[in-house]
């Protein structure tokens, strides 16, 4: 038999899920909603249709740039916040290579706008956490930019989640931004978007597996395509979401 | 007039197994000129260093500005080839650094070849690096790192092109790899970061070749404080036709434009590059020297 001290430490130790859940869910006000980074203009592009292209585009492009690009940068950050001494410079440094290589505007402007609208909540939400106190002033004296990344990886440090958990559950909110989006931009059924989210969120343990391992020097991912269609939403006859 | 030190060049020669190290150092400056005009200022080569594989030709001035050509005399790049090009343009000087051939990188059995750039340009000066494109041959591995440092009263101009094979040996993506790294500085903050390295053994190349199987690529960097938001919807409605995609995006507080190009093939490329350089010699207050055109063969 179990006893009762036991259940209790147990719960202790995930007691950072049904945060984890919290944040993670659409539910969390941070305006992701409101793009649908690249897919629109890339979907009306590529003319996507069904489930299958949506499918694709998870494979071919979130995918890779989750490996490669995005996944890694949350691991620098978050092991730079899991230090006992934090070294903001090189924060700063890792943000400034975020905003530098998020290269349409449009997706640079919706990082930032999703970095500014999770701060705010975290900061009604959590008031008394050291860690958004310490932010706050570097931001001001570093000139942060405060990329959703950085952000992220802060709130990751406020709950006490996991590295790994921490990676799954942005890749979840990548692949779930996505599907939210093709929902208006495809011809799509609920129940076919998540199977295609089923899809996206199978690759995920190989998707985080590799991202960890990734060197600073390597982190990086060329789909000029993709750029291109980014780019060229700014100027869209017409669109439906922000980015 | 205003004025800047100019730094001695000195450099050190590394050993490189089995390729070559060479480069180019070159600090462009401005003088008074002489004669009628003697309160305007002329651009001119002031400092040199060359060391081949690459060859500068002799430089020459038109219309304010110092003109250069770079070029690779054997035609490309081995494995273990280390080229170092280092430019400065200081003090209002005007300077168009131009390859108008283009630059082989030859199939290796292992190892790669290495291209380090570094440009810096200072006080309302202007940078053009006009280069023809680099040819990733079969089993090339090339290895990229540039940087540029501007400040904010400058300009650059800096294309560079890839094309994924000979097309006379029906060659498309089948070369190795290829690295690049580019960060631009702006008044010494990141203003541009790119880094990647592209295997297409791997799979890399997918989003690459969605339109175009042999898609041959072009990225374009205006860096300027004369940047117009305007201009990124006048550069998407260019008639490029069919078989070219062209994206424009503004950098970080409207400091510079990056602009992605993908052709189907060489022709469609060169006549994009072509039609986005006419752009902006028509929408900004530069005036480019007539020479930069006749200099430029590899695309007119």
């Amino acid at each position: 038999m179990i006893a009762t001290a036991d259940i209790a430490q147990e719960q202790d130790l995930w007691m950072w899920l049904p945060h984890l859940i919290q944040v993670s869910d659409p539910l969390f006000p941070t305006g992701g909603y409101a793009h649908s980074l690249g897919l629109e203009e890339w979907a009306a592009t590529c003319n996507y249709r069904d489930k299958q292209d949506l499918v694709t585009f998870f494979e071919e492009h979130v995918a890779c740039s989750l490996t490669r690009l995005e996944l890694p940068y949350l691991h620098f950050i978050i092991q730079l916040l899991g230090k006992e001494q934090i070294d903001w410079q090189q924060i700063k440094r890792l943000d400034s290579e975020i905003n530098a290589w998020k290269w349409a505007s449009e997706i640079r402007e919706a990082s930032l706008a999703q970095g500014r609208g999770r701060l705010r909540l975290l900061k009604k939400l959590w008031t008394n956490e050291v860690i958004m106190q310490d932010y706050t002033e570097q931001a001001k004296e570093l000139g942060l930019h405060g990329h959703h990344l950085l952000i992220t990886a802060i709130q990751f440090k406020i709950l006490g989640v996991p590295l790994r958990a921490g990676l799954l559950a942005y890749g979840y909110q990548s692949f779930a931004n996505f599907s939210s989006a093709s929902i208006k931009l495809l011809r799509m059924s609920p129940e076919s978007v998540q199977g295609a989210l089923l899809h996206g969120l199978s690759l995920l343990p190989e998707i985080v597996d590799k991202a960890l391992v990734v060197e600073h020097n390597e982190a990086g991912y060329f789909m000029p395509h993709f750029d291109i269609a980014c780019a060229r939403h700014s100027t869209a006859f017409s669109r439906l979401f922000i980015s | 007039m205003p004025t800047t030190t100019i730094a001695p060049s000195v450099k050190t020669i590394p050993t490189v197994d089995g390729g070559v190290f060479g480069g180019v150092d070159l600090i462009y400056d401005t003088r008074l000129a002489k004669g009628d005009n003697k309160n305007e200022l002329r651009s001119y080569l002031a400092k040199q260093w060359v060391r081949p594989p690459l060859h500068l030709a002799k430089s020459y001035e038109d219309d304010q500005w110092a003109l250069n050509l770079l070029m690779s005399p054997t035609a490309g790049l081995l494995a273990g080839d280390k080229i170092e090009i280092n430019i400065q343009v200081l003090n209002q000087a005007k300077a168009a650094v131009i390859s108008p051939a283009a630059c082989r990188v030859h199939t290796m059995q292992n190892g790669s070849a290495s291209i380090y750039q570094h440009y810096q340009v200072s006080n309302q000066s202007i940078l053009d690096i006009w280069a023809a494109p680099l040819i990733l041959q079969k089993q090339a591995s090339l290895k990229q790192d540039t940087r540029v440092d501007i400040d904010a009263s400058s300009t650059l101009f800096m294309l560079e092109s890839i094309m994924p094979g000979r097309s006379a040996y029906a060659e498309s993506f089948s070369f190795d790899s290829w690295s690049s790294k580019l960060e631009i500085y702006l008044d010494q903050e990141l203003l541009v970061y790119e880094n990647f390295t592209v295997k297409p053994g791997q799979g890399d190349v997918k989003d690459w070749q969605t339109f175009y199987p042999d898609a041959h690529y072009a990225s374009f960097y205006y860096i300027s404080p004369q940047v117009d938001k305007a201009f990124i919807a006048q550069l998407h409605e260019l008639e490029l036709g069919v078989d070219t995609k062209l994206g424009a995006s503004l950098c970080t507080n409207n400091k510079g434009i990056g602009i992605k190009l993908l052709s189907r093939n060489s022709l469609h490329l060169r006549k994009a590059i072509i039609t986005v350089r006419e752009f902006f010699e028509n929408q900004t207050t530069i005036s480019f020297p007539r020479a930069t055109k006749r200099a430029q063969t590899f695309y007119h």
